[in-house]
């Protein structure tokens, strides 16, 4: 039987996964990404679990399973759909296709309805923790940006977490939950000194950065 | 904690980072900025190096808009997305720009109208951007300007020029940001922003501890707008101890260029601190000393051109610049520039003096 501590821990946790939509969405609005692509969002998501600790915060995922068509969230995908059920978000082109693993799944541009999730954006915007999670994904969002359509879809799969080769398709890349290994944010955060002349990287620099990294590595960099 | 590898870079070991760091440092480094500011500054950027590429012969001689909109709104046109727009590769003449604060991406429309009366009209009738604040670069001019329209093109009258060359960074134009700043933010408590208080309690005259935090932020969002090709960079670390605030520049086209202009050491003066307890004149004498020192030291370690000691006095009485008698020779050997501003504790004092017929 269910108790009523799991039904209120899971409500809490489906609320803060709704929090972390709205803000990927609105921060995927500010940097010209909107209306966003389901797995692009999936992949946003994603990146902002794995890069947290550039911004001395915790990741609200600390796994995802392994998938050739990069990180896909059933609780999240659950949670946004609840969003557009209540007429927080928008979406339109929906569609259904096969993946690269010939299942099938929803296909759709999800953005933000305004009338409806403006009031609570803001609200979030008077609490200092909330603040510094908006404006680490704000940066995350601006730093993806600069990634075309196509890189976007193919960027995961570089990451230096996902792409562990030790995690093979269809296990789990963890990285915050049993274990405490994030090559991503490992990297990130080395860029902070190697700006020249002996200038210290910001958290906002270090992000940008590692996306103008892996942006090398989808082109043959290395 | 079984993990063996908790600082390892996995499959990006062997990776150039410093490669990346080359061609992109001080991409991001304004975050935290208010977000009109980061959308001046990297539109200015991103102008000065275009400008600096060697075919910016072959660009229209045609107006280029931006507009502080990160999506093209629905009409007619047909956008295009460039991605990585900062690295000055697109022309931007002739288009209308629909940028947000962050340098990694814009959309695009181009634009065929007769004169700039039709741009203003395709701006507000077409896609409804009339109040959006925007920026205009106009090659056609003999000396290339960029002005920025911080109520948008229905206001054209409001507008202010936006540098986009290599900026000459001298004393006096910082001094000038400086107490523009102060006049703004710092000047008294009415003038500070609710979450920007400098003082603890002001009535009694009480400093915040935070106080020299807070005023940096405000000198660097202030420096920032005012140099916008230049990035300001804050708390750096270095052997010498921690710098507050420099002032540097990448080349236009080799981001891993840098000129480092200034170097401002910033001090707060109290005679008591956030509890009420005194502080010691001599304190406040070898405080303003080891500012000095530190100043010419940072300066040196770092290369810049210039550095300067910056207090901002929070004591009872005013004292203009008599805070740096004893240290004229010492700052004068070791080439650092010092200047002092008056905190007033309440909006009271201040009106008392700006009134005061002497």
């Amino acid at each position: 039987m269910t108790s009523v501590a799991a039904l209120s821990r899971d409500h809490f946790a489906s609320l803060r996964r709704q929090i972390r939509l709205l803000v990927l969405l609105k921060a995927a609005e500010d940097a010209g990404l909107s209306p966003i692509q389901i797995l692009r969002l999936h992949a946003f998501a994603y990146l902002s679990n794995v890069l947290a600790p550039v911004w001395k915060l915790p990741a609200l995922d600390g796994k995802v399973l392994k998938r050739r068509g990069g990180p896909f969230y059933p609780a999240l995908q659950h949670d946004l759909d609840r969003l557009v059920g209540m007429g927080l978000v928008t979406i339109r082109g929906l569609d259904h296709v096969r993946d690269q693993e010939n299942r099938w799944r929803l296909e759709g541009w999800y953005g933000l309805n305004h009338a409806f999730s403006n009031p609570i954006i803001s609200h979030l915007a008077t609490y200092a923790d909330e603040r510094k999670l908006v404006s680490f994904v704000l940066e995350l969002a601006y730093a993806i940006s600069a990634l075309s359509d196509e890189d976007l879809d193919n960027a995961v799969g570089e990451d230096a977490t996902y792409s562990d080769p030790m995690v093979s398709f269809g296990n789990i890349v963890d990285f915050d939950e049993w274990r405490r290994t994030n090559y991503s944010a490992n990297v990130a955060r080395k860029f902070e000194n190697l700006i020249p002349n002996g200038a210290h990287a910001t958290p906002g620099e270090m992000l940008h950065l590692y996306v103008r990294h892996l942006h090398r590595r989808l082109h043959g960099g290395q | 904690m079984a993990d063996s590898d908790l600082g390892g870079l996995g499959s990006w070991a062997n990776s150039d980072l410093s490669q990346t760091v080359r061609m992109d440092a001080g991409v991001g480094a304004d975050d935290g900025l208010p977000s009109e500011i980061r959308f001046v500054s990297n539109v200015a950027k991103l102008v000065r190096r275009r400008l600096a590429q060697p075919n910016i012969g072959q660009d229209p001689i045609l107006p280029a808009v931006f507009l502080f909109q990160p999506s093209p709104p629905e009409s007619g046109f047909a956008p295009h997305r460039v991605p990585m727009l900062d690295n000055g590769q697109t022309s931007v003449n002739g288009r209308i720009w629909f940028v947000g604060a962050g340098p990694g991406s814009g959309w695009y429309c181009d634009y065929n109208v007769n004169g700039d009366d039709e741009l203003f009209k395709l701006v507000s009738e077409t896609f409804k951007l009339s109040a959006t604040p925007a920026i205009i670069f106009d090659p056609r001019l003999p000396v290339p300007e960029a002005r920025f329209f911080p109520k948008g093109l229905c206001d054209p009258d409001s507008y202010q020029l936006v540098s986009i060359s290599t900026e000459d960074v001298g004393f006096e134009r910082v001094v000038a940001v400086i107490q523009s700043v102060y006049l703004s933010s710092l000047v008294t408590p009415d003038a500070q922003l609710s979450d920007g208080k400098i003082w603890h309690e002001h009535t009694k005259g009480w400093p915040s501890s935070r106080a020299e935090g807070i005023i940096q932020i405000y000198l660097k969002a202030g420096l920032a707008g005012a140099f916008p090709t230049c990035t300001i960079r804050h708390e750096q670390s270095m052997p010498e101890g921690r710098l507050d605030l420099e002032i540097e520049q990448s080349d236009p086209l080799d981001r891993g260029k840098i000129t480092r202009h200034a170097i401002l050491e910033l001090k707060v003066l109290r005679s008591l601190n956030e509890t009420g307890s005194p502080v010691t004149a001599k304190a406040m004498l070898d405080w303003v000393e080891s500012g000095v020192r530190q100043a010419a030291a940072y300066r040196d370690s770092k290369s810049a051109k210039w550095s300067a000691l910056l207090c901002f006095d929070m004591r009872k009485m005013e004292s203009q610049q008599k805070c740096f008698d004893h240290v004229q020779q010492l700052a004068k050997d070791l080439s650092v520039f010092l200047r002092c501003w008056y905190l007033y504790a309440t909006s009271k004092l201040y009106r008392d003096v700006v009134t005061s017929v002497t």
